[in-house]
This record gives structure tokens, sequence and C-alpha cells, in this order.
């Protein structure tokens, strides 16, 4: 772990992860208002005159609705990483360790998948299973799919002919414990990075969709939604858009360095 | 030759299996279609002449076979909300996407080539590194949000380009440049961090090879090493993440043309998603997807042109 704090990307990424992590945690046991709570008298203050970040259009609270944006933006992160990083690996894992026919048909079916540009597959997805947070995280992980399935793929492929896992073999291990109890943990590292970046391109990923009014739907704060809604408003309130993107790009550059730290210091040390 | 037959063959199946998850999962929706265009309280009997006149009562590879053959007469259907062919969209939609597409990749060339070979000269000197911060900046802000900072200053504050809209090229080029410029900018400054990233990963490997050490031995000063040698090696893997970057910035001038309000297929798709267009959504996620594909494998041919020992390995 230690080793990892001689990467400028990695502490830069891991103070603004503490610092999102730490409003994550207030915002579960503290939030200024009602982010729901209409109220207006007040709409649109600015910031310090009326609610610490001001308000917005109804008059909300624009902070505790940001607050709640970050609940939802960690909850399809976490979300869209677990479910993806399991099946990825999974089949990654299988596809590298055996190799043959079965690799090369995931590997086409991969690189089919990632003909649809970026969005395009959970935009599809969603026009067919309708909107809405479970839908959203669906999508999301089946974009994030191949992305671990081809990392765990590639290191599967590096340490199946290796001595240990011979060794292994020659002691009798069988297949799954040779994947799963002797390659998986030397891919660790690895994976956690890909989480980490695959975390960032979902939070990035939901706020377009949801910015697309095609996420998660009203009355849920979300920073995308916040964000669609501040650009109308950008003449008279122009604070406002400031916030929910200021939040976005926090969160996906705290990722980004965060995974691109860990991948340099691994590098570094093969 | 064996080579491009390889590659084509993969074309093939790659194109193949495009249309069918495209065509697939259409086909997991609930309901009959022939119901969203009658609406709910539909007479029967013209319900089923519906149905039969779209092929909806043909069993499920039948109407996939129906569909294909469409799709290479160049006929996607009829769209149900703009109540034209489907096609016909997609060719007006294109004028816009495929400027707005083409402007962003030039944008991104003309950064990140440069950028990335003047950062990998600078190696770790403090500048560099917060010049590599300011790239991954620019990478973290979505494409909408830099877009939206974008109008506010150059066209709210400034006055200096129109804010939405578009004018097109017929109109008057210049104005067709202006109108595409702030969006592809917003698009451009991801995809030339990532570019700039490879760049430079790229042009430090070659700078440890063996050939620039022989180079330097034999008198040749650094600016020859560096544009006679290095550069024109390390381009080269390059071209593979200019075709990865396509789809990066199709996908990304899908949210961005809704932004600045560009007629153009990203603004299709969203009209498509929200008035439950399907067959036009069907044909544009068909299109797109094509599209990247072809470039991807474009680009693969370039690759093996200017580097044959890809095409003769193995």
């Amino acid at each position: 772990m230690k080793r990892y704090f001689s990467s400028s990307s990695f502490c830069v990424g891991f103070v603004l992860i503490a610092l999102m992590t730490g409003i994550l945690l207030v915002s579960f046991v503290w939030l200024p208002k009602d982010p729901n709570e209409m109220d207006l008298l007040h709409k649109l203050s600015a910031p310090g005159t009326y609610g610490l970040l001001g308000t917005d259009q109804f008059g909300r609270d624009i902070l505790s609705r940001a607050m709640k944006g970050v609940q939802i933006s960690f909850l399809i992160g976490v979300l869209v990483v677990a479910f993806g990083g399991c099946v990825g690996t999974l089949i990654g894992s299988f596809s590298g360790y055996y190799g043959g026919k079965v690799d090369e048909i995931v590997m086409k079916l991969i690189d089919t998948q990632m003909a649809f540009p970026g969005v395009l597959l959970a935009l599809m997805l969603i026009a067919v299973f309708g909107n809405g947070i479970a839908n959203t995280v669906l999508a999301l992980t089946i974009m994030s799919v191949p992305r671990f399935a081809r990392i765990s793929r590639s290191g599967f492929m590096k340490y199946r002919d290796s001595d240990f896992v011979r060794a292994e073999k020659i002691r009798g291990a069988g297949s799954l414990r040779i994947m799963f109890l002797h390659i998986l943990p030397n891919l660790v590292s690895e994976l956690v990075a890909t989480a980490s970046l695959a975390f960032a391109s979902a939070v990035m990923a939901e706020a377009g969709l949801s910015y697309l009014g095609m996420g998660i739907q009203p009355p849920n704060p979300s920073l995308g939604k916040m964000l669609s809604e501040a650009q109308g408003l950008i003449l008279r309130a122009s604070w406002y858009v400031l916030i929910p993107s200021g939040i976005i790009t926090m969160l996906v550059m705290g990722f980004n360095l965060l995974g691109d730290g860990i991948q340099e210091v691994n590098e570094r040390a093969s | 030759m064996r080579y491009y037959c390889r590659k084509a063959g993969g074309l093939l199946v790659t194109l193949a299996l495009v249309s069918l998850i495209t065509f697939g999962v259409f086909q997991i929706l609930p309901g009959n279609p022939a119901y969203i265009i009658l609406g709910v309280d539909a007479d029967p009997l013209q319900l089923e002449a519906l149905t039969k006149s779209m092929g909806l009562d043909l069993p499920l590879y039948q109407r996939y076979l129906n569909w294909i053959q469409g799709v290479f007469r160049g006929d996607l259907g009829q769209s149900l909300r703009y109540q034209q062919p489907v096609s016909q969209l997609i060719v007006q939609g294109l004028r816009v996407t495929g400027g707005l597409a083409a402007m962003t990749m030039l944008l991104t060339v003309l950064i990140g080539i440069p950028v990335g070979i003047w950062l990998a000269g600078h190696g770790e000197k403090p500048y560099a590194v917060g010049f590599s911060m300011l790239s991954q900046l620019s990478l973290s802000i979505p494409a909408f949000c830099m877009g939206i900072f974008l109008i506010h200053i150059f066209s709210v504050q400034l006055k200096w380009l129109p804010s939405i809209g578009f004018v097109s090229w017929a109109e008057s080029p210049l104005g067709c440049l202006k109108s595409l410029f702030l969006p592809s900018v917003s698009i451009a400054l991801g995809s030339a961090s990532v570019l700039i990233r490879y760049v430079k990963v790229s042009v430090t490997n070659q700078q440890k090879q063996d050939y620039v050490r022989t180079a330097y031995s034999k008198g040749l000063g650094r600016r020859r090493v560096m544009y006679g040698h290095v550069i024109r090696n390390s381009l080269i893997p390059v071209i593979t993440i200019l075709g990865m970057l396509t789809a990066d910035i199709l996908g990304g001038s899908i949210i961005t043309e809704n932004v600045f309000s560009l007629p153009g297929i990203g603004r299709l798709i969203s009209v498509s998603i929200s008035s439950r267009d399907l067959p036009l959504l069907q044909g544009l996620v068909l299109y797109l997807a094509v599209i990247v594909v072809i470039c991807n494998f474009a680009v693969d041919l370039i690759y093996s042109v200017v580097d044959p020992r890809i095409r003769l390995k193995r």
C-alpha cells in the first residue's frame, strides 16, 4: 500500500476520493435539509444567502441535493464495478486460462461489444428496458464487463504456463484451485486499478445518461440531472452549474488518477 | 494475402454479430410494436392487418432475414415519429455528425501528437507533471460539462461564437465551421488527453531502444534522432489509438450534440428514445456500430501497410 504513495497521480486521486467519501459518509447521517423540499419563496438564491450552496429553481437546497447525488453516483459506481468486475473477471479467467476455441469466441464477442461506442449500448438497453436506477446499473455493467475480461484474460494467459502453476499441477491441484487461489491473487492490483477506472467511467456515463433524462429519474437527485437543470438557468444563476459539474469532475478525476497511479506503480515494479 | 483474408473474415463475423445484437436487443421488448403505433384501444382487425403487413407474425429468424435484406437495400424501415424513411434521417444527421467527428478528430490529432511528443522530451520536470495533471483534468470533465462551460464563456460572455444550433455548409462554410467549433473542442479535449498519454508513453519507450543509442553514437544531433527515427517509429502504434478514439468521439458526440442542439445522429438518438421510435433507434445503433467496426478495420489495414511486421507475424 505504502509504495503507491510514491506516485503523484495516486496521491492526488487518493485525496480527491477521501474528500468525496467524506461527503458520502456525512450524507448518510446528516443532510442540511430535505433534498426534495421545495421553498418557492427562496428560488435560485446565491450561495451563502440561503443555504450554504444556494437553492435551485424550486427553492430546493443545492447542497443537500448534491450530497444525495453523490450517494447515487457512488451507488451506481459500486454496483457497476461489483457486478461488472465479477462477471468480467470470471469470463476473462476461463478464457485466458483455457484458451482455444472458447477464448476465440469470447474475444470476438468482446470486440463486437466494443463496436458500440460509449453510452450507445447503455442508451439502447435503457430504451428497451426502461430507465431507473436498476436498469442504469444493468446497462453500465454490460458496458464495463469487457474491460475486466480483457485485463484478467491477459493476466491468466501470462501466468498459466508459469512455474508455480506447473508446480501446483504436479502437486495435483485442480484447475479451479489453481485459477482462483494461485493465479487470481497475482492480479489483484491490476484488477483494482481497472475497477478504479471503471468506477470513473460508470460515474461519467451515469451523469451523461441522467443529463439526457434517461438515467436516474426525478425526484431522485442525480448530478447529471442537476447539470441539465442548471444549464437552462446559466444566465440567471451561473454558480449553480459549477456545483454538479465540479463534483462529477472531482469524482471522475479522483478515480482515474487512483487507477493510473496503481498501474504506474505496478509497471515500475514489474 | 492470408493476413488480409483473415482480417476480412473477422470483419464479416463482427458485422454479423453487430447486426444480430442490434436486432436481438429490440426483440426483448415486451408487447407488439403494432400496438404502439395504433394505440391501446385499436381495432383487432386493424391490428391484425398491421401485424401482418409489418411481418410481425413471422418466425424470429425470418424477421431477422427480412430486416437484414432491407439493410442491404438501404431500407431501415419507417420512423414512427418523423414519418420518414430511417435511412433518409440518418443521411441528414450524418452531415452534422460526420462534420463534427471529422473536426474533433482533426483537433485531437493537432493537440495530442505535438503535446505528447513535447511531454515525452521533458520527463519528470515539474511543469511536465503539472501539464500531465492538466490533461488528466480535461479527461475527467465530461464532454457535456465542458460544452456548457464553453458555451458560457465563448458565446454568452465573450460573444465570439454562436452558442447553439447548426448552420449547414451550403448556407455558409464559415458559419458551419463556427457552429461546429465549440462542440468539437469540448469532445476533443478529452480524446486529446488520451492521445497525449499514448504518444508520450510510445515516444518514451522508443527513446530507450538500442537504435537510438546507435544513432547518437554515429554523431546525429538530437533533432535528427528525434524527428528522423524516434517519432517515426513511435507514431505507428498511435494509429491504433486513433481507431479506438473514433468510437469514443462518436459516443461523445451523442451527448454533446444535445448540449449544443445540433441536429445530428446524437440528437436523433435521444429523440428516438424519448418518443419510443424504435425503428429509428435500431437503424441509428446499427449504423454507428458499423461505422466503428469499419473504422477499426481500416486502421488495422493501415497499420499493416505501415508496419509489415504485423502482417507477417504468425
